[in-house]
């Protein structure tokens, strides 16, 4: 069988996922097998969970960089597909470090954890680099499946069966939708391989054959949109944010951290692959203005962005916690990353790929602040913060450069990933419906204006409020260092971004269409 | 094409039919002297112990869950033990015999596939979904 | 190399027709009971008509899969769940929400409005209920999906397992029962 031994060759540039699924199964084993009341529990298995990445990280880094189909089309190997899954590396390996040292982990078990969070990491992996239907929606569900599980992490927790239910109801119906939208396009087009599905649904709902297709049209216009449905979940975008602040609040912080980065990376890597295989036209990622079923679907992504940033940041105004409030500032990050996807360019690609890479940093580092203050007063909201740059400076003066990273403004990175948007959007200035990409880039102003006041809430709060008490704030040693990093990458990368741009441009190519 | 469930639909059919017809058999011939004690909840022989629609403790669901995952796994395993002898073939199957050399790829394929799902066993059972205390 | 058959006959017809509507008279059933127990027959119902309208559709092996799987086994986890919350008291229909509720109602009425226009006029244009092409005779069969499953889908079916072993895995995660923890198991409660 010619086609078996096709997938066995396959197997060589998937290297980096068989080392995940094998440290899978090994940290499944090593949870149940090593003593529970160990001392050395929590080291084996965070050192257990570092190897894995490392070792996946190190098979990554060896891997060809042609771009090539693998396993029949199902998973594709280039280095756009590469780019994300460092950072998805990253986020984990940085996600175990924090774990770690955390209060909300207990020793018992904290290896399913660890598991269960590279089974994400293994489903976003799929996300990035799936090529077939089938795949897309194994992946999704390879990273809501655990998701859900350590939502309601917490036993006895009311708050994280709430989020549990909720993340598991929404997820269900998303995910049911997006399969219904996918059922649809495999009838009309016999195919479930999204490199031969981009050609035939542009000759099936090309004008030529208008009249007696029209049906067709709208079907694949609802198809469309069912899946749209999926991915807009997964990356929390409006109107399928809902389930995302009570998630955050009640699931376990540092995985929450990895939540609001992880996945919703993925889901802009699907987006992107998604995007430029049915919805673009065939002349490669620089045009896809004329859309599919007659829908000008970038202008439906630009006000999909719109809205979300505009909810999100709306919402985030009068929160109180830290986690909600984060939440909204999330989906409102979504929003401006679909602000790339609107731009429907090679440009609006590498800004949204910039814009991940440097959220993943700040907002890591904001969710790890957040842990470290609640780590000291026992809970997470604002009032908590009072005082802090007296009582703690090193992680007040971090918190807020994440803040302000989170702000846009200058000369951090998170300024230089939002530029890089701004510019995506508005080189459609002079060209077709100039005028409403540059509507959504003021649309995207006057947000950031907005976030600026609720960022600074918290800022205020910890620079000009006084202590509520006598309350010692010690982080870790280990949160100290990674806080210090983080900032000090923010900085460096907010003044010297050249790295950056030149590592999304290599990371460019992709397959989507054969 | 529903031709060739004419005989699935006629035991469908006949089944129901023979089921209805003991019942109208009972309630329309049969006699009924009703009684207290028949009544009673019938729990093989012995007193009821308690309301029947109580609570159960939630131990039971990943027994189900599980039940539900191993289910799945057998449903996937049928097509494989169906073609099994065609893809343990290195070459084309002539009239159900190899003529070329044994593969190992239809073997491999399932035994990657279970010892996965062995893991998930042995998981469950070290937590002691399996067992009782 | 597609092998035509011929259009519906008038058992085609037949068929779906009193399949069709025994699902659509079951979901009915399933979302207006009041039982919980009385839904869920229900459901087992509309599971098993589904799977003969898959058999009309040449999907034998998905027929036979969606008794085994959906009306046996997930139908048994539907009723662990009722049996283990077991609140028969719950009103499925509340007036609260009304507005969110009517257009949720307009919305779908548009939705099947917009699917019933396809089919007419799909049909109207010959392109619906004239035959059907099969790719191979055996289409749909045990032999042909373990023929695509292991060649094709190979990769797929072994990314399953892994799907279903975090399965089981969240699932002992999430239904452990509270029990008093021993010495180093203490769980802090924001």
């Amino acid at each position: 069988m010619t086609i078996t031994q096709f997938n066995i060759a396959s197997a060589s540039w998937f290297r980096p996922e068989l080392a995940l699924t094998a440290g899978i199964l090994l940290l499944f084993l090593l949870d149940v097998l090593v003593r529970k009341q160990s001392r050395y529990r929590v080291a084996v298995l965070t050192v257990a969970a570092l190897a894995c990445v490392g070792v996946a990280a190190a098979l990554l880094a060896f891997q060809p960089v042609e771009s090539r189909a693998m396993f029949n089309g199902m998973i594709a190997s280039d280095p756009f597909a590469t780019f994300w899954k460092w950072l998805f590396l990253g986020a984990a390996a940085l996600t175990v470090l924090i774990a770690a040292r955390s209060d909300e982990f207990p020793s018992p078990r904290i290896g399913v954890f660890y598991a269960l969070l590279l089974s994400v990491v293994l489903g976003m992996f799929l996300m990035a680099t799936s090529l077939d239907l089938l795949m897309l929606y194994l992946a999704i569900e390879m990273v809501s499946l655990p998701s859900y599980a350590i939502a309601g992490y917490k036993p006895g927790d009311r708050r994280a069966a709430e989020a549990s239910l909720k993340y598991v109801i929404y997820g269900g119906v998303a995910s049911g939708i997006m399969l219904f939208g996918l059922s649809y396009i495999y009838g009309l087009v016999g195919s479930t391989n999204l490199t031969a599905l981009g050609v035939r649904l542009e000759s099936l709902a090309a004008p030529a054959s208008a009249g007696g297709q029209l049906g067709l049209r709208v079907a694949l216009m609802v198809a469309v949109i069912f899946v749209l449905c999926g991915i807009g979940y997964k990356i929390a975008a409006v109107p399928w944010h809902m389930w995302c602040p009570d998630v955050y609040e009640g699931a376990p912080t540092p995985f929450v951290a990895f939540l609001s980065v992880g996945p919703k990376a993925a889901g802009f890597a699907l987006a992107v692959r998604v995007f430029y295989s049915f919805l673009a036209s065939g002349g490669g990622p620089e045009g896809f203005a004329r859309g599919l079923a007659d829908v000008p679907w970038p202008a439906v992504v630009g006000v999909l962005s719109a809205v979300t940033m505009t909810l999100g940041n709306l919402s985030a105004l009068h929160q109180n916690n830290l986690k909600r409030l984060l939440a909204y500032s999330s989906i409102s990050h979504a929003g401006y990353a679909l602000m790339g996807l609107a731009a429907a360019s090679q440009l609006g690609v590498q800004s949204v790929m910039i814009y991940m890479l440097v959220y993943l940093v700040m907002n890591l580092g904001a969710f790890l602040a957040v842990i470290a203050i609640a780590q000291a007063t026992g809970s997470e909201t604002i009032a908590d913060c009072n005082g802090l740059s007296r009582r703690h400076p090193l992680l007040a003066v971090t918190f807020a450069v994440f803040l302000f990273s989170l702000t846009g403004l200058p000369p951090l990175a998170g300024f230089v990933g939002k530029w890089y948007l701004f510019v995506a959007v508005l080189s459609h200035y002079a060209g077709d419906g100039g005028a409403w990409y540059v509507t959504l880039a003021v649309i995207a102003a006057l947000n950031t204006a907005i976030s600026l006041y609720y960022y600074v809430r918290i800022i205020r709060a910890m620079f000009i409020e006084a202590p509520a008490g006598e309350l010692v704030v010690r982080p870790r040693v280990s949160y100290q260092i990674m806080l210090g990093t983080f900032s000090a990458a923010l900085l460096l990368f907010g003044v010297w971004w050249n790295p950056l741009i030149e590592w999304t441009q290599a990371s460019l190519t992709f397959l989507t269409r054969g | 094409m529903p031709s060739d469930y004419i005989a699935v639909t006629l035991v469908i059919l006949v089944g129901t039919v023979v089921a209805l017809q003991f019942w109208a058999l009972a309630k329309f011939v049969g006699e009924r002297r009703p009684s207290a004690a028949k009544d009673i909840a019938y729990e093989a022989g012995s007193d009821p112990v308690g309301d029947p629609r109580g609570r159960f403790p939630v131990r039971f669901y990943p027994l189900a869950i599980l039940f539900v995952v191993f289910d799945i796994e057998a449903a996937f395993l049928y097509p494989w033990a169906v073609d099994f002898r065609e893809l343990s073939c290195a070459g084309p199957l002539r009239a159900g015999i190899c003529a070329t050399g044994i593969s190992l790829l239809g073997f491999g394929a399932a035994l990657a596939f279970l010892v996965v799902l062995l893991v998930a066993l042995v998981y469950a059972w070290r937590k002691g979904v399996i067992g009782w205390e | 190399m597609n092998y035509i058959l011929p259009g519906p006959s008038l058992l085609d017809k037949l068929a779906f027709i009193v399949l069709a509507s025994a699902v659509l008279g079951f979901g009915l059933l399933t979302v207006t009971r009041k039982s919980a127990v009385t839904a869920l027959m229900a459901l087992i119902g509309a599971c098993c008509a589904l799977a003969g309208l898959y058999a009309t559709l040449s999907a034998h092996f998905l027929a036979v899969l969606q008794v085994l799987v959906y009306a046996g086994a997930i139908m048994v986890l539907f009723i662990f769940a009722v049996m283990i919350v077991n609140r028969d008291d719950e009103q499925p229909i509340a007036l609260r929400g009304l507005f969110l509720r009517a257009a949720g109602v307009l919305g779908a009425g548009y939705f099947f409005y917009r699917l019933a226009w396809i089919v007419v006029r799909e049909r109207r244009a010959d392109v619906l209920a004239t035959s059907i092409t099969l790719p191979i005779p055996e289409y749909g069969n045990v032999a042909s999906i373990g023929r695509l499953l292991f060649s094709d889908f190979l990769f797929p079916f072994e990314a399953i397992s892994l799907l279903l072993l975090v399965a089981v895995v969240a699932g002992v995660l999430v239904a452990r029962p509270p029990r008093p923890t021993p010495s180093g198991d203490r769980e802090r409660v924001a």
